[in-house]
This record gives C-alpha cells, sequence and structure tokens, in this order.
C-alpha cells in the first residue's frame, strides 16, 4: 500500500476494488431479483395480517359478506390523545351506506416495557365490539398477558360503552375503579384501560364524521 | 490443512466444534428467540439456509478473493443472503417474521457466520455446503432444544404456535404436558435462558469428560484465514 502514493493506485489495490465491485453488484443483483418476486406475496401477507386484526376487533365483519371497508386519517388534533403516529387510519366497517363500526388505533405511551399499540373496534352506537393489543413490550409471563393470544383479560372491554361503567369507574380496580388488573401487572392494565377510554372518548368527539359515510375517505380496494 | 478441517466431520459441526456450546457464537439471537419451540426452529431454519448459501458463495469465490478484503466480502455475501432470507421470510411466514423480529435481520451480525465463511475459504464447494449445513444444524439443534426446555418450564407447553411455521392446521400441534394454569416466567425471561444454557453447556463438557479421550488431540489447524475461538475441555 505505501507504494501506492508513488505508483498512483497500486494492482493490488485495483483488484481488491474490483472484486468488491462486482460481487457487490451481483449481490444488488440478486436482492433485486428476490425482492422483484416476492413484492407481490409481502404486500398480500401484510394486508392479511392487518386485516385479521380488524376482524378481530369487529365480529360482525368477520361473518357478515355485505359489508366493506373504507379509512379516514385520524384528525391532527385527536393525534396526541391517541398517540397514533402520522398516516394512522381508523377503518370504518360499512354496509351499503351506513357505518356499523369503526377501528380505532390507539397508542399508550405508559406501559411497564414501552409503548403499547392496539385497535379498539366501535360500533356505531359507541359500544365496544372488541380490543387486540397489536404491539407491546410487557413483561413475558405477566404483563403479555394484555395479549389476546395469553389471556382473555383484552375481552373484558368488549360490551362497554363510555358510561358503562360510569366514567369515573374507567379505571383499574386498584385505582378505584370497574376493570380488574392482571395480577402483577397494574401499570400494563392501567395504560390499555386508559387508552381504551381515550378511543372511546376520541368516537364520541369526533362521532358525526366518523359515522357520515360520506366523509372524504380513501376507498379501501377489497384484498 | 488437515483433513477434518478440509472435509468437516459429521461430529464437528453438531457436538465437538459446536457453534454454541463450544465457540459460543450467535448467543443474542440464541437466548432472544429460544422461548419457544416454533421461534428457535423458524430462527434456526433461516440462520442455517444463510449459513449454508454464504458458505458455498465464499467457496465459489475462493480463489478470486484477495486477503485484503475478505472480511467485507463475507460480510457483504452474508448480508446478501440475510436479506434474501428476510424477503422470502415476509412473503410466505409473515406471522413468523413478526415473531422473530430483529432478529432476522440480525443474522447478518452473528459471528458464528463470519467465522463459518472464514473456514469455508479453505475448502473446496462440497465441503464447504456440508460445513455450513453441519455448523446451521449444530447451532439450530441447540436453540431448539433450549426452546423445548424453555417453554416447558416457562410454560408448560411444548412446540406452541407452530401454525406459524406449518400453517393454520399446525395450531393443533401444542401439547400441554405440564397442568394448564402452571407457569413460571422466570424461564422464559432472559435470566431462565441464560442459567439453561448454562446447564446445557456443564452437560455437554461433562459428556465430553466421560467419553475417551479422541485418539490424538486433533492439532489446531492455523489456515492462512484467522481462526476462530475454538475452546474446548483441556485437561
Amino acid at each position: 500500500m505505501t507504494d501506492a502514493g508513488r505508483n498512483g493506485v497500486s494492482n493490488a489495490t485495483q483488484r481488491n476494488v474490483g472484486v468488491l465491485v462486482v460481487v457487490a453488484l451481483t449481490a444488488a443483483m440478486l436482492l433485486s431479483a428476490v425482492h422483484w418476486l416476492t413484492r407481490t406475496p409481502i404486500a398480500q401477507a401484510r394486508e392479511l395480517a392487518a386485516e385479521a386484526d380488524l376482524l378481530a376487533v369487529v365480529p360482525v365483519f368477520a361473518t357478515a359478506t355485505d359489508v366493506s371497508l373504507d379509512f379516514l386519517p385520524v384528525p391532527a388534533r385527536f393525534r396526541t390523545g391517541l398517540g397514533s403516529a402520522d398516516g394512522a387510519r381508523i377503518y370504518r366497517v360499512k354496509r351499503g351506506g351506513e357505518i356499523l363500526a369503526v377501528i380505532v388505533p390507539a397508542l399508550s405511551p405508559s406501559g411497564y416495557g414501552g409503548p403499547i399499540r392496539l385497535i379498539a373496534g366501535i360500533d356505531r352506537d359507541g359500544i365496544v365490539t372488541g380490543v387486540k393489543v397489536l404491539e407491546h413490550h410487557e413483561t413475558p409471563g405477566v404483563g403479555d398477558r394484555i395479549e389476546a393470544a395469553k389471556s382473555n383479560w383484552i375481552d373484558r372491554f368488549t360490551g362497554k360503552s363510555v358510561i358503562d361503567p360510569a366514567p369515573n369507574r374507567w379505571q383499574v380496580r386498584r385505582d378505584g375503579g370497574a376493570f380488574d388488573q392482571i395480577t402483577g401487572a397494574t401499570i400494563s392494565s392501567r395504560a390499555v384501560v386508559r387508552q381504551v377510554r381515550r378511543a372511546l372518548d376520541y368516537f364520541h368527539d369526533d362521532r358525526a364524521r366518523l359515522l357520515d359515510a360520506g366523509a372524504v375517505a380513501a376507498p379501501e380496494s377489497a384484498p | 490443512m488437515n483433513q477434518s478441517d478440509q472435509n468437516p466431520g459429521f461430529d464437528t459441526g453438531l457436538w465437538r466444534n459446536n457453534v454454541v456450546l463450544v465457540q459460543l457464537l450467535g448467543l443474542s439471537p440464541l437466548l432472544a428467540m429460544s422461548r419457544s419451540v416454533a421461534t428457535a426452529l423458524g430462527l434456526g431454519f433461516a440462520t442455517l439456509a444463510v449459513l449454508v448459501a454464504s458458505s458455498v458463495a465464499v467457496a465459489l469465490l475462493r480463489k478470486r478473493t484477495p486477503d485484503a478484503v475478505r472480511i467485507p466480502l463475507f460480510l457483504l455475501l452474508i448480508a446478501t443472503f440475510t436479506a434474501c432470507i428476510e424477503l422470502l421470510l415476509q412473503a410466505y411466514r409473515y406471522p413468523l417474521y413478526q415473531a422473530l423480529g430483529i432478529f432476522v435481520p440480525l443474522i447478518a451480525a452473528n459471528g458464528a457466520l463470519l467465522a463459518s465463511a472464514a473456514a469455508s475459504r479453505e475448502r473446496s464447494l462440497a465441503a464447504a455446503a456440508r460445513g455450513g449445513l453441519l455448523t446451521g444444524l449444530g447451532f439450530a439443534w441447540v436453540l431448539v432444544l433450549l426452546g423445548a426446555l424453555r417453554e416447558l418450564l416457562g410454560q408448560g407447553t411444548l412446540c406452541r404456535n407452530m401454525d406459524l411455521l406449518f400453517g393454520p392446521g399446525a395450531a393443533a400441534w401444542q401439547l400441554q404436558v405440564l397442568p394448564d394454569n402452571y407457569e413460571f416466567p422466570l424461564w422464559v425471561l432472559p435470566p431462565g435462558a441464560f442459567l439453561l444454557i448454562g446447564f446445557l453447556l456443564a452437560l455437554k463438557n461433562a459428556i465430553d469428560l466421560r467419553r475417551p479421550a479422541p485418539a490424538p488431540p486433533a492439532p489446531v489447524p492455523t489456515p492462512s484465514a484467522k481462526r476462530v475461538r475454538v475452546t474446548e475441555v483441556t485437561r
């Protein structure tokens, strides 16, 4: 290498760079090919996974065949309360011109191990049809029971609304509320209860627009 | 170059120079993804695939690889195959991909792969494929054993969530070995993984001590490429 300065770029360096460039180009071509081949299946898999989550919180959508799905963006002024990111979508299940239910995304910053991302299905009357935790970092074996796969704790929100239990009872039992906390995971439970309540509050604040089938919505193409 | 290194014996990758139990490489994904048999099998398979592919690629290029750039070249190849596996997992096993999370791209950072690539540079194509396969199997069997132990001790089940790998039909494969309400979170948490891998290491050493010593202690070959750490039981 010390000769390189004197003789320009040495043969060895040329060779090294040459080999790396050829291999890198080949690798890039291989990757592009794989990417191109898997593009469609990946998009399908993502859509399927997202749809399975939506089905879980709005049972009517799973059984009825005459319903369709569209979505609205979360309005900017509600994003802080819901904790949703830019571009988060509120899915709406509709039959004909009628909105049957909406699916509100919410993110609680106050989980025990980090943020908890969930979706809440709420029907047109403001009754919760289901809640599902999509992502969390709670303690395995303890706080992870907020997940539907680990326990049925999350089912207790189904059928509740902003007046049932009474607004001041929308808390875990430890705080004097109506919801049992998961043993050993009060913080996780509290975070979920609070965020479901926020989703419900949001539904009532934005109800008129959410239930207006004509509201500006991007039509969701059926997969 | 001695024979055993040129054409790795069956025993070498799986036991005598096991990438986990002897070389202690790739512990981070091992500990993180051994929570259940399903995730362990998934990551084990993905790692195996990348290992075989990168070993073969390194062996193919071995005559054209200048010494000075061998490491960047190995990393480039490993990263490429890791990215391919990541795309394929996303396309055809999306739920598994979600369950493995960050540990799929991190396959590229698994030291076992770089070590295997370095060894493959000294080997023929067939020997490299075989070496990669055996190293990968050596990684996978420890991963799956640890996954089975942790799942069993932590949650009382075996083969839970196998549908991640084998489709919806496999959801029924779950075995409830211990009573339904059994739970012992320690084993699911990282400390439990460390304890269990410690027990496995001890067990391996105990078995080796009881076996008759291998005829002549295989002379540690010193290939031109840097040799990875080999820590066998010495007495």
